[in-house]
């Protein structure tokens, strides 16, 4: 286990290191002198360009720059914001957590819906409610979530007046944004779940538990689910790095605060400190995410054995 | 299984309820609701919307639009102007102007406190335009202090302080102007956009460090009708009353001024989450929903002129574009008030020079140039056009109107034989092919003050003049329109350059946008133009 574990933490490192250098190259890409764009309607002024070019480092030769780059990153500072003049970190660490929790919400709402939905089809196969179900999480893998928000805002802010259609704080401004995220997701595992579920319920062990006299609810939810959670469980993680990217669009819509709303801002801004710190970060959590997934398939299924 | 089938109902339910409700009362959120993480609601709270979030709190440099809002609520300035565009006193209650208008006495309010209950003297009001022009500030200021003797024309200080600004006494400032000049000008820059700063608390921090100080952060001294309460990135920026402001105490507790996108604004204000848009450029309604909002019943929309206007540079640099008939033949070929009526809904107005209606100095003689592809076809043949030849349009994206008026613009040159290919691209790539004069036509807007000089952008080799336009005889005029103060002396010389710029086009000045507000009927006293809503913030209520 402990040898897999370095073996994947080795394998992440070229993936963070790429990733800077995508970051860090995207501020030079970008069309014009970075420091005339940070400067904007000041950039008349060709001293304060020049020495906001020096400020920057950006008379040093492009190795040199991305070593510096590199360097801060591993003393943890993602550098000071053009615009804002705060840390980056700092004004990451503030729309964090609201990102975090939504992505966690949305992730609920996908596991516990897409879980009931697919079982649901699994169970009734060939019936009403086994079309249905299919039905619904094909819609919710083709619609797009930012339609889905407004048709939600428009049904329960508008004409319901249930919740607010904006902000952020309390559960009540959650509760759209959270089912408009993890709709989408919520379809993929309804999928997931039911084929797998399918598969397993044809199996012996299953056939045995129903002879043994066990009640239906007892045979799905104790022995045929739990075997049928193991794609799940690698679908999951690779949904919750979507669900981290979808929160640009919910974040938008929904006027609440967070990483995503900070990267389209700070890109409209040209505030590219912040672009560079909020994507680099975000890529870190993806593979830290993906790592998590993975170890954690042998708690689900002992056999599983890590090498 | 029957709870999963149950649960499965309730998500069918859902999902009809999302497509389908109709019927249903709606029981919308009170409004002036702040956001739920804000400090419990009181009555006389409004919430404002704005498109993006506040670049930092320095009244110096901060962004002059998003970051500009809320400094205005906190900081006050000499003068404001009104609804009207006239000037009305803040800091300073009166000003004389000397006979030869290069002396600008202005007497402060006696009762104008800073937040902390500091009186505000003449000394903050030195201390501030000092640090704006302190070559070690990074203030985007300078341009309004650039008028006064011993700056030079980056407002940056010639000896060690402005040599034409001095205290009179502990509440009269006396301001000497480089040249005469106009009173709109002086006022309209050095009174009304210098946000004065308070000396006991910034100056013993020496401006280098400025950027890393708390107080831009959380400016809690100001000497607005409004303070500082809290700044929840992303989300809003709270205002509380003032209750010692010298105009009086504002009617309002708390302003939260939140931030979210035009397409959520419009839910909000009809859900009541909001009160109003914030205004030019940086919450104004969109056109697409501009229909909607006016049917609300909550909301009075607003429609009104704007100082803004779109227009599409030459680049003046091809020799085909040299003979004026070629332009001119531009401007008839364009059919503006297809643009104006369909994109715009008929909110906005044809413009034939770089003022707008707004503009005192509008030459209003001027006749708007109608459609006529008959005449921009005979000016074309007459200067010789080669009609074989293609021409490249820049489009910048970000602005929708302005993107599908480029649409009608090609089908109109095309129409009179002029070939045209359009390039979309983003702001600063289209800056730098301008830049480098790599393009032939372009599509950009601007927007200035209500002062006429527009020689940064017309006059020969000017920082704005991106097509290289070159006329001596324009030049000659706006040398001597920023040199001359008297009212009727001075729009002689901009209606002669309204002419000249009319017969040798720069640009074809296409249209000036109406500014769309929303305001809650719940709001009363907001007195708005496109200059602005909050001048008289202190008066605004709630019924």
């Amino acid at each position: 286990m402990l040898g897999y574990l370095t073996k994947r933490l080795a394998s992440a490192v070229p993936v963070i290191i790429g990733v800077t250098l995508l970051v860090f190259l995207m501020l030079h890409m970008v069309p014009g002198d970075p420091a005339e764009q940070m400067l904007g309607e000041m950039a008349v002024d060709k001293t304060a360009v020049a020495n906001l070019r020096q400020q920057m480092g950006l008379n040093d030769p492009l190795a040199v720059q991305y070593g510096h780059f590199l360097g801060n990153i591993l003393h943890g500072n993602l550098g000071t914001s053009m615009l804002a003049h705060r840390s980056v970190m700092d004004m990451i660490g503030k729309v964090l957590p609201s990102t975090f929790y939504l992505t966690l919400a949305g992730l609920g709402v996908a596991i516990v819906l897409g879980t009931l939905l697919g079982i649901a089809a699994a169970v009734r196969q060939n019936t009403w409610l086994d079309t249905s179900s299919m039905v619904l999480a094909l819609l919710g893998v083709s619609m797009p979530s930012f339609w889905l928000g407004l048709l939600l805002v428009f049904t329960f802010s508008l004409r319901l007046g249930w919740f607010p259609a904006t902000g952020s704080g309390g559960w009540e401004r959650m509760v759209m944004p959270a089912f408009t995220l993890g709709f989408g997701a919520a379809a993929v595992i309804a999928r997931l779940v039911r084929a797998s579920m399918l598969e397993i319920l044809r199996l012996d062990f299953i056939r045995v538990a129903r002879a043994k006299g066990l009640s239906e609810h007892r045979v799905i939810y104790r022995h045929a689910l739990k075997n049928a959670l193991i794609p799940v469980l690698t679908m999951v993680g690779l949904e919750f790095g979507r669900l981290l990217g979808g929160t640009v669009v919910i974040e938008t819509v929904f006027a609440r605060p967070g990483i995503g709303r900070l990267i389209v801002d700070s890109i409209l801004k040209k505030d590219f400190q912040v672009v560079q710190g909020a994507v680099l970060l975000s890529a870190v959590f993806y593979v830290a995410i993906n790592l998590l997934v993975d170890m954690s398939y042998a708690l689900i299924d002992p056999r599983i054995r890590y090498q | 299984m029957r709870t999963s089938q149950k649960l499965l109902c309730a998500v069918a339910v859902l999902a009809i309820l999302t497509g389908c409700a109709r019927s249903a009362t709606p029981t919308t959120p009170k409004a002036g609701t702040p956001p739920a993480s804000a400090p419990s609601k009181q009555n006389h709270d409004v919430s404002i919307a704005m498109w993006s979030s506040p670049n930092n709190f320095n009244p110096i440099n901060t962004d002059s639009s998003y970051g500009g809002y809320p400094i205005g609520m906190m900081f006050d300035s000499l003068a404001t102007m009104n609804d009207k565009a006239e000037f009305v006193g803040r800091l300073a209650e009166k000003w004389d102007i000397s006979p030869d208008f290069t002396t600008y006495t202005f007497h402060l309010n006696p009762k104008a406190k800073w937040h902390d209950g500091k009186p505000v003297t003449a000394k903050d009001v030195l201390f501030t335009v000092n640090t704006i022009a302190n070559k070690d500030t990074v203030t985007n200021r300078g341009t309004f202090v650039a008028q006064i003797k011993g700056t030079d024309a980056n407002g940056k200080a010639t000896g060690a302080t402005v040599e034409g600004i001095k205290a009179v006494d502990d509440q009269t400032v006396a301001v000497t102007t480089k040249a005469p000049m106009d009173p709109l000008s002086v006022l309209e820059k050095f009174g009304t956009a210098v946000p004065i700063l308070p000396e006991h608390i910034l100056g013993s921090v020496p401006v280098k460090e400025w950027d890393k100080n708390p107080f831009f952060m959380e400016p809690k001294v100001g000497s607005g009708p409004f303070k500082f309460g809290k700044y929840a990135q992303g989300q809003y920026v709270q205002l509380v009353r003032n209750d010692d402001y010298y105009l009086g105490k504002p009617k309002l507790e708390n302003i939260y001024i939140r931030i979210m996108q035009a397409t959520s604004a419009v839910a909000a204000l009809q859900t009541g989450e909001i009160d109003m848009t914030a205004g030019t450029g940086i919450g104004e309604v969109p056109i697409a929903d501009w229909d909607k909002v006016q049917k609300l019943e909550n909301v009075a929309a607003v429609s009104f002129p704007s100082k803004g206007y779109q227009y599409m540079d030459f680049n003046h640099t091809r020799p085909y574009f040299k003979d004026p008939k070629v332009r001119q033949a531009f401007v008839y070929g364009i059919n503006r008030k297809l643009i104006v009526d369909n994109l715009l809904k008929g909110n906005g107005q044809i413009i034939e020079g770089p003022y707008t209606s707004l503009y005192k100095y509008q030459d209003k003689t001027l006749k708007i140039r109608d459609y006529d592809q008959t005449k921009a076809k005979q000016l074309l043949t007459e200067a010789g056009w080669d009609f074989s030849r293609e021409l490249s349009l820049l489009v910048p994206l970000g602005n929708k109107v302005r993107e599908q008026s480029a649409d009608i613009i090609m089908a109109n040159l095309q129409q009179i034989g002029v070939k045209v290919k359009a390039q979309t691209m983003d702001f600063p790539t289209l800056q730098a092919r301008r830049g480098k004069q790599d393009y032939d036509l372009s599509l950009v807007g601007w927007s200035d003050v209500l002062d006429p000089d527009v020689s940064s952008q017309v006059r020969t080799d000017a920082v704005y003049n991106n097509g290289k336009y070159s006329n001596p005889k324009a030049d000659e005029l706006l040398d001597k329109g920023v040199l001359t103060a008297e009212f009727n002396a001075r729009k002689k010389i901009y209606d002669d350059f309204q002419k000249l710029v009319y017969d040798d086009p720069n640009f074809v000045y296409l249209y000036s946008p109406n500014t769309l507000a929303a305001v809650s009927k719940r709001m009363v006293n907001v007195k708005q133009s496109a200059l602005g809503a909050t001048w008289n913030i202190y008066e605004w209520d709630v019924k």
